[in-house]
């Protein structure tokens, strides 16, 4: 989507198709990064800075082309008649909703972004706003009720890979995961330093951790939801976007850390991401040749779908 | 960790990361029942060969000012 200005205008709604029907949904859907403080003024003790690492290119791996054929609009209806119509189809869609939503007030970080002026975007415990399927998906989950007014919901292309070679592919991934949890409960237990895990499963001392009923337990539990995810398990190695970010990857760890080409082929995986977005939000930005400030024009790889 | 009767505490976050008083929140296993970090934790395994979901970066020692 190179100009996303001409698309408002008489042509340009003339000449996209039926692009101009549910584009709104996907920008309006679109609130960039979030950064938010929770706490105001000095606090004491120690703090700990944590990361998903190569978050926005891993995000950018997922991505598949979208089905244009199978794109359905959606009307007024709950949240819950929407997720039992969709359901794990969600994930796996370009998902556009305007929505109104009321949170339980037990939620400490709601996740539905409102946009409240030009610059400000909050995340209350109810409101109405434009959100992602995916953010739909998240606040079910902590238990918002949500009333859908209207949408647009698009599924990913299916990759023509053949289903049993997607099917092996996905057991073996799966087995694959599960050892490495099993690996890292292991290293849990034997440190004796079990966080996040109820204080039950180090009852009982004298009984070797790794064979105790809580051991088993959770890794019994583990592999119940493992299973349940595996038909949600989509070939992303077929799409291109996945081939872009493992060859950058691939390049990337050839040099050492840290050095000018390992740090450039970071760069080129994380600014993909920022390609899809520029110029969503006609953001003035200070361009250094002009010495100016200016709107940034969106680009070549401009797509509020992809962005969001 | 969302809800009001936890008493981890998180200071800030951006989309990719957050600041908490927790310290061994990059131990704790994928939680397998959300389709969220199994989707992560599953391309992070194609794409690198390492399956993990968050990595610690830094520990502040006094304080901050948020």
């Amino acid at each position: 989507m190179k100009d996303l200005a001409r698309l408002n205008t008489p042509m340009g709604i003339e000449l996209s198709g039926d692009l101009h029907e549910y584009i709104d949904y996907f920008l309006g859907s679109y609130h960039g990064g979030r950064n938010e403080s929770f706490v105001y003024g000095i606090v004491y003790g120690k703090f700990h800075d944590y990361d998903l690492p190569g978050a926005y290119p891993t995000a950018m791996a997922m991505l598949e082309y979208p089905d244009w054929d199978q794109k359905q609009m959606i009307g007024e209806q709950t949240g819950d008649e929407f997720q039992l119509k969709y359901n794990k189809e969600i994930i796996n869609s370009y998902t556009a909703l305007k929505i109104k939503f009321a949170f339980p007030s037990t939620v400490k970080y709601p996740n539905i972004p409102v946009r409240i002026d030009f610059t400000s975007v909050v995340f209350p415990l109810t409101g109405e706003t434009f959100c992602t399927g995916h953010e739909f998906l998240l606040a079910m989950n902590l238990g918002c009720k949500i009333k859908i007014l209207s949408g647009v919901f698009i599924p990913f292309k299916k990759s023509a890979v053949k289903k049993d070679k997607k099917i092996k592919e996905a057991v073996n991934e799966v087995e694959r995961k599960y050892f490495i949890q099993d690996t890292v409960l292991k290293r849990l237990f034997q440190d004796k330093s079990p966080l996040g895990l109820p204080n039950t499963l180090l009852e009982s001392e004298s009984e070797s951790v790794l064979e105790s009923k809580n051991y088993n337990f959770l890794k019994k539990k583990l592999s119940d939801g493992t299973s349940n995810h595996t038909k949600e398990i989509q070939d992303h190695t077929q799409s291109n976007f996945f081939t872009v970010v493992q060859e950058l990857i691939q390049e990337r760890v050839k040099y050492p850390k840290g050095s000018y080409m390992n740090l450039l082929y970071k760069f080129l995986a994380n600014a993909g991401i920022g390609q899809m977005a520029r110029g969503l939000n006609q953001k003035a930005k200070f361009n250094v040749r002009s010495n100016s400030t200016k709107p940034l024009p969106s680009g070549e790889l401009v797509s509020p779908l992809y962005a969001g | 960790m969302n809800n009001q009767k936890d008493t981890k505490m998180i200071i800030s976050c951006t989309t990719d990361g957050f600041i908490s008083n927790e310290p061994n929140m990059d131990l704790i296993p994928v939680d397998s029942k959300n389709i969220f970090s199994f989707l992560y934790f599953n391309t992070r395994l194609k794409l690198t060969g390492v399956g993990s979901l968050l990595e610690k970066k830094y520990t502040e020692e006094k304080g901050i000012i948020s």
